[in-house]
């Protein structure tokens, strides 16, 4: 066992250094007019400096993204991903600036550079009415919820330490949990502070000092000071011409609903700028991902399971054997988020591949890894006389396996193939986390917009119920097909 | 047509290494139809086996045509077409019906096309009355059938040699006499066989010659009438006498 693990190291060191992609240089203002777009990178789940509005991304630092792209006669690609992904796509290169409300800390410095400032956010505090806290001190030892990753986070886990910080994907959580008596107090930006404070009616209160003061800049990959300079000059243009204060002012609106009716929630959540479309895209995403994954799934699958099942014992198939285990060792031994990560960010970053077909191809690699074993149990369950049969008639190795075993270990296993494929819809929703606008994402996003959850929530648990309602029996149907065979 | 020559087999069990065959020289000859038989456990399976490599052995050389099929040089897949085998328990594939259990092999290695081997398959369903049940799937049929089945799937390789396994003994008394039809049908034919039984009334009628094993080796190599008749070996004596 030792061993195995020694030779596995070794491979995944062998792995790692083939998959990372070599350093490059980033691009020049040259190379981006010669291309025709800035790509920017951002995570739009901050109204109002980037969310989405319908199926298009918009908001204060989209727009003056878009100004930059302007100033450079360029077009604009935005390219929207989780948070915590912006700095890995910016040390990769994969972007030429990234601008989602970011301020400068020396945890997210590393492999980057920092624009001057362009906004001062205040950090406020939201608490209940009945609540004790009123002022910085007060929030010792208390439940403090704020948005991952974000710099209210690093504040309060730094300055905050005997607090319980907890750290919430989309602020909107946070409220719910202090509405229930959850949290002590949110810590984020004014903003969406007096949004939240708004959902919460007669409530709530803001705290009358800010909690801090931060400036928002735009990041670059480090040393590219080509672009640094020139986003400088054009921010600092945009101050001067009042471009900046145009922007802000048309976004900060304090906006909220008092019809909280459940139709009007609708109307709101699925109707109004189309919402409804979004989710449907992300279901279509979802299925999409869903079936190519399940077919590149069962071909890994039914390949793994071959190799391990093979009688061989040549040294060609003891290195395909080994190489099996490596790969079901690692599928099975790391959570799928962090394959997913590694796949994007490391294996595939330096491929053209859309999110879509790169998520397929997780998916389809993880999945694989569970087929190949349900395959597997399905051989081992094919009596051993059906394998000398073939070969007694003079049948090769792969002949026999392909044509004899293997369609009875298929037909052996199928229900539980079946729940893997039902296993794998849900799974795809974890997409997201690389900015795959799949159900999970729709849902988030609207919810993120409309500061609503219920009925996004509720759409899309009710779709994904759906299709797998759906699959279950369009599988089921298939399996009687095939069962009905034996008899007939 | 078949040599063996200082044939010895060991197991693996749980790290212990026991002796299956202990040493067993003979030779089958065209158009010899063998008998084996002996106690349980002696090792008969385990030797008709060892004739076309589903085990192979500890040491000692199988020659099938003049060519070492121990020998990894020797392509087992190409003798293995000139072998046929049956089983005991038939081993039909369940997901195929009748016909393309029959035909699956000489289609797949492009011995015969599609056509001409579906022919074929269905004058030998003829011979063995079963030619109604060419699109049955296997578990719709009786253990008689599938035998017969299971040899008609090893004749359609036209193989130069068959080897059965104790064929009839998994089959209700009123199915044996049907195989048993089949089989000598076969060899009335002129096929070289090598049979593992327990059916003498089989072993007088179709033997040409009888190999009795005990313990892994060959104690006696006799015509049948021979064998049966007046021998000496109390051994063997007390074999035939429980059995009849
Ligand atoms: N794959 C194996 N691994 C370990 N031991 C085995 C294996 N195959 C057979 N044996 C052992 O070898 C011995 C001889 O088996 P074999 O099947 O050749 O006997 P047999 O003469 O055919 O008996 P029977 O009349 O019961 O069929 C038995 O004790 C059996 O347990
Ligand atoms: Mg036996």
């Amino acid at each position: 066992m030792e061993n195995f693990i020694k030779k596995l190291t070794c491979f995944l060191i062998i792995i790692s250094v083939l998959g990372f992609p070599l350093r490059a240089f980033g691009a020049s203002l040259s190379d981006i007019k010669n291309r025709g777009y800035f790509k920017v990178a951002t995570n739009a789940e901050f109204e109002p400096f980037e969310y989405r509005d319908g199926t298009k991304i918009t908001g204060i630092d989209i727009e003056i993204a878009k100004y930059i792209a302007k100033a450079l006669g360029v077009e604009l690609k935005i390219n929207n991903i989780s948070f915590d992904a912006l700095t890995i796509e910016l040390n990769n290169q994969s972007c030429d600036f990234a601008i989602a409300a970011m301020s400068y800390s020396e945890d997210k410095s590393h492999g980057v550079d920092f624009s001057a400032p362009y906004y001062t956010a205040k950090q406020s505090v939201l608490v209940l009415n009945s609540s004790n806290i009123s002022e910085k001190n007060d929030l010792h030892g208390k439940r403090i919820g704020v948005q991952i990753g974000t710099s209210g986070d690093l504040y309060c886990t730094e300055n905050y330490p005997t607090s319980f910080i907890t750290r919430y994907n989309q602020i909107l959580d946070a409220s719910v949990d202090l509405k229930n008596g959850q949290l002590d107090a949110i810590v984020v930006d004014d903003l969406p502070a007096h949004r939240l404070l708004f959902l919460l009616g007669n409530k709530g209160k803001i705290m009358d000092e800010p909690l801090f003061e931060e400036s928002y800049r735009i990041v670059v990959p480090e040393g590219n000071y080509e672009i640094l300079n020139f986003i400088n000059s054009t921010l600092n243009e945009m101050e001067e011409n009042g471009e900046i204060k145009k922007i802000t002012d048309k976004y900060m609106i304090v906006t909220g609903n008092t019809d909280t009716g459940i139709f009007s929630q609708i109307y709101r959540n699925l109707i109004y700028k189309e919402r409804y479309k979004i989710i449907f895209q992300g279901a279509a995403t979802t299925l999409q991902i869903t079936f190519l994954a399940l077919i590149l799934g069962l071909l890994i699958g039914v390949t793994i399971s071959l190799i391990k099942s093979t009688h061989k014992n040549t040294f060609i198939s003891k290195v395909l054997k080994f190489l099996a285990n490596a790969y079901l060792a690692i599928i099975r031994g790391t959570p799928a988020t962090v394959q997913l990560f590694v796949i994007y960010y490391v294996i595939l970053s330096s491929t053209h591949l859309s999110k879509i077909a790169v998520a397929t191809i997780a998916f389809g690699i993880n999945s694989g890894a569970y087929v190949s074993e349900i395959i597997r149990s399905g051989i081992l369950s094919v009596d051993p006389g059906q394998y000398e049969a073939g070969r007694c008639l003079g049948l090769n190795n792969k002949t026999t396996m392909t044509k004899i075993i293997l369609p009875q270990a298929v037909k052996n296993v199928l229900p539980t193939l079946i729940n893997e494929f039902i296993q794998l819809i849900k799974e795809t929703s974890i997409a997201g986390f690389i900015g795959v606008t799949d159900l999970s994402r729709a849902g988030d996003i609207i919810r993120s917009s409309t500061y609503e959850p219920i009925i996004p929530l509720f759409s899309v648990a009710t779709i994904y119920l759906g299709l797998v309602m759906i699959s279950t029996w369009l599988l089921s149907f298939v399996e009687r097909r095939m069962r009905s065979h034996d008899k007939s | 047509m078949i040599k063996v020559k200082n044939l010895y087999k060991e197991f693996n069990q749980e790290g212990t290494s026991i002796k299956i065959l202990k040493g067993i020289n003979t030779e089958f000859k065209k158009r010899e139809r063998v008998a084996i038989i002996g106690p349980s456990g002696s090792g008969k399976s385990t030797f008709l086996r060892c004739l076309n490599l589903l085990e192979k052995p500890t040491s000692g050389k199988i020659e099938f045509e003049g060519c070492d099929i121990t020998n990894p040089k020797c392509d087992i897949n190409k003798v293995r077409q000139n072998i046929g085998m049956v089983f005991q328990h038939f081993n039909l594939f369940p997901h195929l019906t009748v016909l393309k259990n029959i035909t699956l092999a000489p289609t797949t290695l492009k011995l015969l096309s599609t056509q001409k081997a579906e022919e074929n398959a269905i004058s030998l369903l003829e011979r063995v009355g079963l030619k109604d049940k060419a699109n049955f799937y296997p578990s719709r049929l009786s253990g008689g059938q599938k035998q017969r089945i299971a040899i008609i799937r090893a004749l359609l390789m036209n193989p130069k040699l068959m080897l059965f396994d104790e064929p009839t003994s998994a089959l209700d008394p009123e199915m044996i006499k049907e195989v048993v039809t089949v089989i000598k049908d076969i060899a009335a034919k002129g096929m070289t066989m090598i049979l593992v039984t327990h059916e003498m009334n089989f072993v007088k009628d179709v033997a040409t010659r009888v190999l009795f094993m005990d313990d892994g080796k060959i104690i006696a190599d006799e015509t049948p009438l021979e064998l049966f008749e007046n021998c000496q070996n109390e051994r063997i004596n007390r074999f035939l006498n429980k059995l009849k």
